[in-house]
């Protein structure tokens, strides 16, 4: 029998395990023997599996970016609930007293740049806090 | 009897258990395609838990036009070709032009007694294929995927993927052969 080519015998395998038409003995024979141990051990994949923490681990790390998430959310919120908060002791103060509520806004417009500078430096910190975390983990790795 | 739509139905809701049943029914497929892709294994239980952060996260845009075990697998895919691209393992390997003249170094020529041997000695050989010959024969004997659908996980025409597969494992029957 002629040499059957190694893309026949693969294809052979891959249809059925048994090749038929191989003549013991020959140079196919061996080649198909060959193949057949090649694919019982790529079939039976890498010596490799995941620590038994692993779906621990992804857990906490799910949880800590969700944490992350939810905190930037809150933290906005916040922020917004702040400046109509102002808004509205603004607006009941003008019904009690107009100087009352000059004097209020005299206030805030004195300090603004403070506020604005402590919510920036808070917004920032949380975003280099998540942005290290980051790159601290690729470290380690 | 796993049903993936139920599971993911369940984790879009934010059930966790249902996550932990679909990580429990694919960490096979992506810890193989992960650890046959990446060189330092150190990394690999970092980067299979980044491959299920992103199912999780993207998970609302899977469309159902593939099954979930072939978008998941292509996920696991492009994060370790982007770990590879990030950590420059690609130059640890000068692969030539025509890729018919590959020669394995074997720097164990102990005899295969045993068929762990053998295995250990496949898996060495197997580290020294391009990354493309890897992740085909990886996804081919998982007997989870079709020609068509390594194709569409890996980007490659399907004549590719066959080409590449037969080749490869060409290469290690005749490296096998030879020890």
């Amino acid at each position: 029998m002629s040499k059957i080519s190694q893309d026949e015998i693969q294809q052979w395998l891959e249809k059925q395990p048994l090749a038929p038409g191989i003549e013991p003995g020959t140079e196919n024979e061996a080649d198909l023997k060959n193949y057949r141990l090649l694919f019982d051990l790529l079939d039976d994949g890498p010596p490799t599996e995941l620590s038994y923490s692993f779906t621990a681990n992804l857990h906490r790390r799910i949880q800590a970016a969700s944490s992350r998430q939810i905190g930037f959310k809150w933290y906005g919120i916040a922020a917004v609930l702040t400046i109509i908060g102002f808004g509205l002791t603004y607006c009941l103060l003008l019904f009690y007293s107009t100087n009352a509520a000059s004097g209020f806004a005299e206030v805030v417009n004195k300090y603004k740049w403070v506020l604005l500078f402590v919510s920036a430096c808070f917004f920032i910190v949380q975003f280099l806090e998540s942005y290290l975390d980051g790159r601290q983990k690729q470290q380690l790795q | 009897m796993f049903n993936e739509n139920q599971v993911i139905a369940k984790v879009l809701q934010g059930d966790m258990r249902a996550f932990d049943l679909l990580v429990k029914q694919y960490e096979k497929l992506v810890c193989y395609v992960i650890y046959r892709m990446i060189k330092n294994k150190e990394d690999m239980e970092d980067v299979c838990q980044d491959v299920f952060i992103k199912v999780y996260r993207n998970l609302s845009q899977f469309d159902y036009r593939a099954k979930l075990s072939t978008w998941i697998a292509k996920i696991a895919y492009l994060t370790a070709v982007s770990h590879l691209k990030k950590n420059r393992q690609n130059t640890a390997f000068n692969y030539p032009d025509d890729l018919d003249n590959i020669h394995f170094t074997n720097e164990h020529p102990e005899q295969l007694l045993t068929r762990k041997d053998t295995a250990e000695y496949l898996e060495r050989m197997i580290a020294q294929l391009p990354e493309k010959y890897r992740v085909v024969i990886t996804l081919y004997h998982l007997k989870e995927f079709s020609y068509t659908e390594i194709g569409e996980i890996t980007g490659l025409p399907e004549g590719t993927v066959k080409t590449h597969l037969f080749r490869a494992r060409q290469l290690l029957k005749d490296a096998l052969t030879a020890n």
